[in-house]
């Protein structure tokens, strides 16, 4: 279940603190190198000059759509994995997010259901 | 086409553009008026893998929304008086291609709905027809001027909608945030209307190109392509001295700032006030497109706006009804019109305007169902 070698690099990208924060937590809990945004334009500066694993992002962060960086991130990390996040399950983002090769969860997000996808990945 | 800059902002407009190529996701375009919305979206469309079909553009602002409707779904024969044949919508006549909805903002909420709809679905369905008719394969790009955000919270726009528009989202910064661009293209300019008008290139002065440099451009890079190309016109190849150069923008290196709230008559920028004007009574553009991005960012002060109203009040004899049809909106934006020129408290009194007191119309104003005595 937990990483073995280097541990590997999640960032995650929410603007809520609290979800933020415990997301960040748990992946530290579960062995994650877990790096934590609150905000779109500081995602895409650390995205675009890191070595990133794992992308996990919300849908709504402020006025861009997280799907955004998942596309920016495809170009320089096209073996990245990552998981869209959002409060609605909407039909039209979903497809969105798996055309951009995002998994899409919906908030809440169940823990479990994450650890699973994070270590099959 | 190029896109013309050696800023920070367009180095990153152009990845942005590389990115949103590479992909089919939708593409939300924004920026004020006259940054060049329409440039982005056909540098996009022509390096996607849609390049080969074709790129259609619907503008949303001043189509009533059956027009819009049709435009975009199609119609069939008999759904409204002058359909005389089925006629298919830009969706299905850009079959993987694009389609480039301009000024997104300015869709009433019916319509919003129904490309919410399409959407989900992806299914067209003409107007006046029973069931869908087709399912399409096109790229959506919208653009649009406002700040949608805004409209959101106001209740204007649906936030469901936006998400879906907004997968994507490229800012083109006003020219007066990247002015170390400026130079580059009044010489682009200058050299591409020389040419058109066959002229000799004319050299641009110091003095002229400080103006150039010191000028706000509320019309941005659409403002600076005009005005190159009518003072080449006015020069005929000697070289270009600041005095030659539009009142507005000569005189830009020393006018003050005006300070917001003073009254109608200190307004200082007539120029600008009569050009946005005339945008709206001669070239059909809408209030919305024209004064209020400007008014937002602050371009225009209140003194300028309570002009460009008194203005408009004067040929309307102090109507604010057929002030709305006069500045290019829908009617269904009379009390979005109202409400915007309260809040900032620029909701001039209508009896001010009225040429022929004690007619009993001072109710009309309000309700707004007759033209008031249309003697200007």
């Amino acid at each position: 279940m937990t990483p073995t070698k280097a541990k590997r690099q999640v960032v995650v990208v929410d603007d809520d603190p609290d979800v933020l924060e415990t997301l960040a937590s748990v992946l530290k809990v579960w062995g994650y190198d877990a790096v934590p945004f609150n905000r779109f334009e500081d995602a895409r500066t650390f995205l675009s000059e890191s070595t990133a694993d794992v992308l996990i992002v919300d849908v709504r962060l402020g006025k861009y759509n997280g799907l955004q960086l998942v596309h920016l991130a495809r170009q320089s990390h096209p073996d990245m994995v990552v998981i869209a996040v959002s409060g609605y399950d909407d039909p039209v983002l979903r497809a969105a997010a798996a055309d951009a090769g995002a998994a899409y969860f919906v908030k809440p997000i169940e823990f479990p259901n994450l650890r699973d996808h994070l270590s099959a990945a | 086409m190029q896109l013309i800059g050696q800023s920070e902002a367009i180095r990153v407009l152009q990845a942005d553009i590389e990115c949103a190529a590479r992909s089919d996701a939708k593409v939300l375009i924004t920026g004020e008026t006259g940054v060049g919305k329409e440039v982005v979206a056909r540098h996009i469309h022509q390096r996607s893998g849609r390049a080969s079909g074709p790129l259609l553009t619907v503008n949303c602002a001043g189509l009533p929304d059956s027009l819009l409707e049709s435009e975009l779904f199609g119609h069939v024969r008999g759904s409204f008086t002058g359909a005389y044949r089925d006629k298919p919508g830009l969706l299905e006549m850009a079959p993987n291609g694009t389609v480039f909805l301009d000024e997104v903002g300015e869709m009433s909420p019916r319509m919003q709905a129904v490309l919410l709809r399409f959407l989900e679905t992806g299914e067209i369905q003409r107007i006046g027809a029973d069931r869908s008719h087709t399912r399409v394969n096109v790229r959506l790009i919208t653009a649009t001027n406002r700040e949608l955000r805004t409209h959101i919270e106001a209740g204007a726009f649906r936030e469901d909608l936006y998400f879906r528009l907004n997968v994507i989202r490229l800012c083109i910064p006003p020219l007066r945030e990247r002015t170390e661009d400026i130079t580059l293209l009044v010489d682009h300019y200058m050299d591409f209307y020389s040419r058109q008008h066959r002229t000799p290139r004319p050299e641009v002065s110091p003095g002229a190109m400080e103006q150039l440099l010191a000028h706000r451009w509320p019309g941005n890079i659409r403002e600076l392509r005009n005005v190159v190309e009518r003072v080449i016109l006015k020069v005929n190849g000697r070289a270009i001295r600041a005095v030659d150069l539009p009142p507005d923008v000569f005189g830009a290196a020393r006018a003050p700032r005006v300070p917001a709230d003073l009254g109608i008559e200190a307004a200082v920028a007539p120029s600008q006030v009569d050009e946005l004007a005339a945008r709206m009574l001669k070239q059909g553009e809408s209030f919305w497109a024209v004064v209020y991005p400007l008014f937002m960012s602050r371009d225009l002060t209140r003194a300028d706006l309570r002009k460009i109203i008194k203005l408009g009040l004067e040929s309307t004899n102090g109507n604010y009804r057929l002030l709305t049809q006069l500045f290019n909106m829908p009617d269904d934006d009379y009390k979005k019109f109202l409400n915007f020129l309260r809040k900032y408290d620029c909701h001039l009194p209508f009896q001010l305007f009225r040429v022929a007191p004690g007619r009993g119309q001072s109710a009309s104003a309000s309700q707004g169902r007759t033209p008031a005595a249309a003697n200007m």
